[in-house]
């Protein structure tokens, strides 16, 4: 029975049509070429390129309803993309299409991504939701949980260690045993961010990081997030609304409007790139 | 005292031994009940015995509604199909009780992928109500297929004793209940302990993300199709053998007791029972299906009101929901963190104490 399921999820997956290998530059780690996303009549993204570098941060901006959302959904395949593709090339040197890869598999290949509202679990302790990050890389999960081997427990201990190493390097081990309902929202988002590198991630898709932060968490939370590019050697990709955080933090800033890019450049070109002035503030 | 302080620490560190203590402590009931000891009446053991049959249900049911957060109304249907498969090998064939047991543990593998499918599709309430739809058809079956299942008035397996493929017969005419209620200690003790195991594991942790919000959870990794599966399956295949060890027991199945009620209660137990502990969801359970029995039956007013008795678990319910949304585990929880924390107070003279939160 589970071989005629497997089967029938084959033949679904190769509908889609096969693309031409690519393969890319070895500075470039996420390739976005030509990406659309139609749900019905609405274009939310619209013919969309961009190449994102390895190792910088790339901030993504565009008013409300620009579709920023919709790319991270498209990468991260929540979304299957109407057309187009996304290419991602791992440390490894490998090129991937991430069209190809299943929601739950995203992960393994190095990429992870948070979400605008904090997404932890109460029930567990805040180690514990970091070590959720982890469940691919145990090994015969299910009977091992079941029976409660000593293999899965000494599992469990390397994953638990990294996890409280990831804690103590963002200064957070104090909070490793309570449960995140309670703690204070700025504190919240930064395990969230230490979550992510428990999957020793290649790229870090941040979906608004500084949404319903105070000014003194947010200027934290741009240090957390450049303390994690060079500790941690890891590239990433934001979307923003708080323009001095994008601004302060990105090496890159690429800007869209009814899911087109409409610039790609510095913080500073950006700024003063005359048809991002006119997507924001309208002309007269 | 060495020895015994040993002992304790022995028994703290190891939940397993709980739960095989409990067992013992299950078994005694029947040991005391037993025709030759007398020590007890010989029909006090049925309480004990409905309740280990009826709490390896709701042990299933934890697992998809407290870890998985699917909601089902099917778990009667489920269990009832367990009844008639076993009462039909049990009457029909000679085949020994214990491939019984695989078989039908089998088909509650079998149903639970079914089941498992239809959750990835449809979910939150519409599940519950396709699920009590599933359970429904199943009654229907069960009234109507009289060549398998005796119809409406129920399938019986009075005076057969099953062949234990020579290993210890019985000897026809021999009173089978003694021995399913050992069995059923064993099997219930089993299926806590991998309970214990499930929920406390990088399983349990993933179900627990998968409840909390599906798209981070699949972000982090977790395939719902794979975690949901393994979530029904888990109870489908204890309904099956709550379903088996019922028929063994009670000799006896009614397509009438397999309706929604019992599907209900058995959400309410674990509505009661909270979702953080094992020991809560046992006394949920205890609370909705034996308190009547094994207490308050035997207490002269609630003999004379037998009525009353629903309007306590109904009222029960409500105060459960009302102030401790977490069950009664989280009663427990707070009233020995209280416990703890006036306990300091009063050390806290001598060397303080940290409260320990796991």
């Amino acid at each position: 029975m589970l071989e005629k399921i497997k089967q029938m999820l084959k033949v679904n997956a190769s509908k889609t049509p096969q693309h031409i290998h690519v393969d890319l530059d070895e500075d470039i780690i996420l390739d976005l070429n030509h990406l659309s996303m139609r749900f019905g009549g609405l274009i939310a993204v619209n013919d969309l390129s961009i190449q994102v570098r390895r190792g910088e941060i790339f901030g993504l901006i565009g008013p409300n309803g620009a579709g920023k959302t919709t790319v991270f959904n498209c990468i991260t395949q929540f979304y299957k993309p109407t057309s187009g593709d996304a290419y991602f090339r791992g440390k490894n040197g490998n090129t991937i299409r991430l069209n190809d890869v299943k929601v739950h598999d995203v992960i393994k290949h190095g990429i992870i991504r948070t979400f605008q509202n904090v997404e932890l679990v109460w029930e567990l302790t805040v180690l514990q939701n970091l070590m959720v990050a982890n469940t691919t890389k145990y090994h015969h999960i299910i009977t091992r949980s079941f029976l409660h081997t000593p293999k899965m427990f000494q599992e469990n201990q390397a994953i638990a260690a990294k996890a409280l190493g990831i804690l103590e390097s963002l200064g957070l081990a104090i909070y490793k045993d309570v449960s995140p309902y309670g703690l204070p929202y700025g504190i919240r988002k930064k395990i969230e961010l230490a979550r992510t590198l428990m999957a020793d991630p290649e790229l870090i898709i941040l979906d608004e990081p500084a949404a319903g932060l105070n000014d003194k968490e947010t200027d934290e939370l741009a240090e957390t997030i450049k303390k994690i590019r060079d500790e941690y050697q890891t590239t990433i990709f934001l979307v923003e609304h708080d323009m001095p955080l994008v601004m302060g933090i990105s090496d890159t800033v690429g800007a869209i409007n009814f899911g087109k890019l409409i610039a790609v450049g510095t913080p500073k070109q950006i700024q003063e790139n005359e048809a991002v002035r006119l997507a924001y503030l309208g002309s007269d | 005292m060495k020895w015994a302080h040993s002992m304790m620490k022995f028994i703290k560190s190891k939940p397993f031994v709980h739960f095989i203590l409990f067992g013992l402590i299950l078994s005694l009931a029947q040991v005391f009940a037993l025709p030759g000891v007398g020590i007890l009446p010989t029909s006090f053991a049925r309480g004990p015995g409905y309740f280990m049959i009826v709490a390896i249900i709701v042990l299933g049911y934890y697992v998809l509604l407290g870890h998985a957060g699917l909601a089902s109304l099917g778990t009667a249907g489920f269990v009832g199909l367990g009844t008639y498969m076993t009462g039909f090998l049990l009457s029909r064939t000679s085949i020994p009780p214990f491939i019984i047991l695989i078989i039908c543990i089998l088909l509650g593998i079998l149903l639970g992928i079914v089941v498992g499918f239809i959750s990835l599709r449809i979910e939150g309430m519409y599940l519950a109500i396709i699920t009590l739809g599933l359970s429904e058809i199943l009654v229907v079956v069960f009234k109507n297929f009289t060549a398998f299942t005796g119809g409406i008035s129920g399938l019986n397996t009075y005076g057969i004793t099953p062949s234990f493929s020579g290993l210890f017969d019985l000897g026809s005419g021999t009173n089978l209940r003694p021995y399913v209620y050992f069995l059923t200690v064993v099997i219930f003790v089993i299926i806590m302990i991998l309970t214990y195991n499930l929920i406390k594991s990088p399983v349990g942790r993933a179900m627990l993300a998968m409840k909390n919000s599906e798209s981070a959870a699949q972000a982090m990794g977790v395939s719902l199709l794979k975690y949901r599966l393994l979530a029904f399956v888990v109870t489908t295949v204890y309904c099956m053998i709550a379903g088996f060890l019922y028929m063994y027991y009670y000799a006896y199945s009614n397509p009438l007791s397999w309706n929604l009620n019992l599907s209900l209660n058995i959400l309410a137990a674990v509505v009661i029972g909270g979702t953080s502990s094992i020991w809560g969801i046992l006394l949920g359970a205890f609370i909705v299906f034996s308190l009547n029995d094994i207490v308050l039956s035997n207490i002269v007013f609630f003999q004379q009101n037998p009525n009353t008795i629903i309007l306590i678990n109904g009222l029960l319910m409500i105060l459960v929901v009302m102030f401790y949304p977490g069950g009664i585990s989280q009663l427990i929880f707070q009233t020995k963190l209280k416990i703890k924390a006036w306990q300091l107070k009063r050390q806290q003279k001598g060397k303080p104490e940290a409260i320990d939160h796991a």
